[in-house]
């Protein structure tokens, strides 16, 4: 290395920043150059000079402020992580409780024809049906509706069920919407941050 | 006994609030020193450092834990003010130009005896001259320059973290040195 050593590859030795073989061809040339040499003290002033770099002063509280906000979210985070294990849970229970009734439905029929058997052996029951008789002679038409009271009764009890059953789907699906919805601002919130 | 990053961290993982204020306390200094470098704005500069905690405390859980914390902290606050500074204006780090004759011989005339600036001066002067000299500097030369003194990093990492070549980095840095240099010089002159 017959030449001067370039500024930069002077200032990236001083700077420790040289492969090693690179490093032991710059310390050769420096034995043998007065120059360089002295070049090298210049280079070893600006590192000195640089190594005295302050830190920026920190603001007030400004640890303190990270905290608090960190605080702040977390606390966010859980009610929403609250809100959203609330939403599924009555999910869940609204298509327990459809689960529940299309299961017990055969169960809830037999039931109620026991009941309206055991009712028709009643003395109530004679009474009433004695009741009937008498309307038949009487007002046949009307006789004729309450013989059939009982296939009605039949069918008001598949009404009711079956509104039961819709409310309790209204209600799975109004879950499933708060659930998607908390769900999705959730998302929304993590895209904007 | 000072617990590392990496331990805190796996204990913020398990469930210990306050490792994570640990990590905080540690790392605020630091990240808002990067940030206030980069932007030149202290209210900026501090909303960058609370967001980047928030996205640490939210990724972490996420994370390796077996990376090392402060380059991923530090990578973060740096896209972080890369983000706020392209909001405002398109970012690019200037092509360098090629050395002028003056760089050269640049350090010949630095004087090989006597005093330096940073010998000249007290404590409490210097540390104001250098800060307002490094506010002065071009963008890409202030953040080399803080990479490099006050994060210690290399100049392989400084690359990688600012995305411009080795060479360049050194380029950079050396410009950077010489401009502080030419700026206290001329104070101390001023003075």
């Amino acid at each position: 290395m017959n030449e001067h050593i370039k500024p930069l590859l002077l200032d990236a030795y001083v700077e420790h920043a040289l492969r090693p073989e690179q490093r032991v061809g710059v310390e050769q040339h420096l034995e043998a150059c007065p120059d360089c040499r002295k070049r090298l003290a210049g280079h070893n002033r600006l590192m000195i000079l640089a190594a005295h770099l302050p830190l920026e002063p920190t603001p007030l509280n400004l640890v303190n402020r990270v905290q608090l906000r960190l605080a702040q979210v977390k606390s966010k985070r859980w009610k929403e992580l609250q809100q959203r294990r609330l939403g599924w849970a009555s999910l869940g229970f609204a298509l327990a409780g459809c689960a529940l009734l299309g299961s017990a439905w055969q169960q809830v029929v037999r039931i109620l024809t026991v009941l309206l058997n055991q009712f028709d052996n009643n003395l109530l029951t004679s009474i009433w049906q004695n009741l009937v008789n008498l309307l038949a002679e009487n007002w046949p038409e009307l006789a004729q509706t309450e013989l059939n009271w009982q296939a009605q009764l039949a069918k008001d009890v598949d009404a009711v069920l079956l509104g039961g059953a819709i409310f309790l789907s209204l209600a799975a699906f109004a879950g499933l919407a708060r659930v998607l919805l908390a769900a999705q601002g959730s998302l929304l919130m993590n895209n904007e941050e | 006994m000072t617990c590392s990053d990496e331990e805190l961290v796996k204990r913020h993982l398990e469930g210990d609030e306050q490792s994570f204020n640990q990590l905080v306390e540690r790392y605020t200094g630091r990240l808002y020193n990067l940030a206030y470098r980069f932007l030149l704005d202290q209210a900026e500069a501090e909303d960058i450092v609370q967001e980047t905690f928030l996205h640490v405390y939210e990724a972490l859980p996420h994370s390796q834990i077996d990376l090392p914390f402060r380059p991923w902290v530090t990578t973060i606050t740096l896209n972080a003010c890369r983000s706020a500074l392209r909001k405002k204006r398109p970012l690019a780090f200037a092509e360098i130009a090629p050395e002028a004759d003056e760089a050269e011989t640049f350090v010949e005339n630095i004087p090989a005896e006597g005093e330096t600036p940073a010998e000249a001066m007290e404590a409490q002067e210097l540390e104001i001259a250098l800060r307002q000299a490094v506010s002065a500097l071009p963008e890409e030369e202030r953040m080399i320059l803080t990479l490099r003194y006050n994060e210690d990093l290399s100049y392989e990492q400084i690359g990688e973290l600012l995305h411009i070549p080795v060479p360049s980095v050194g380029t950079h840095l050396y410009r950077a040195k010489r401009r502080l240099y030419t700026t206290l010089v001329a104070d101390q002159e001023a003075d």
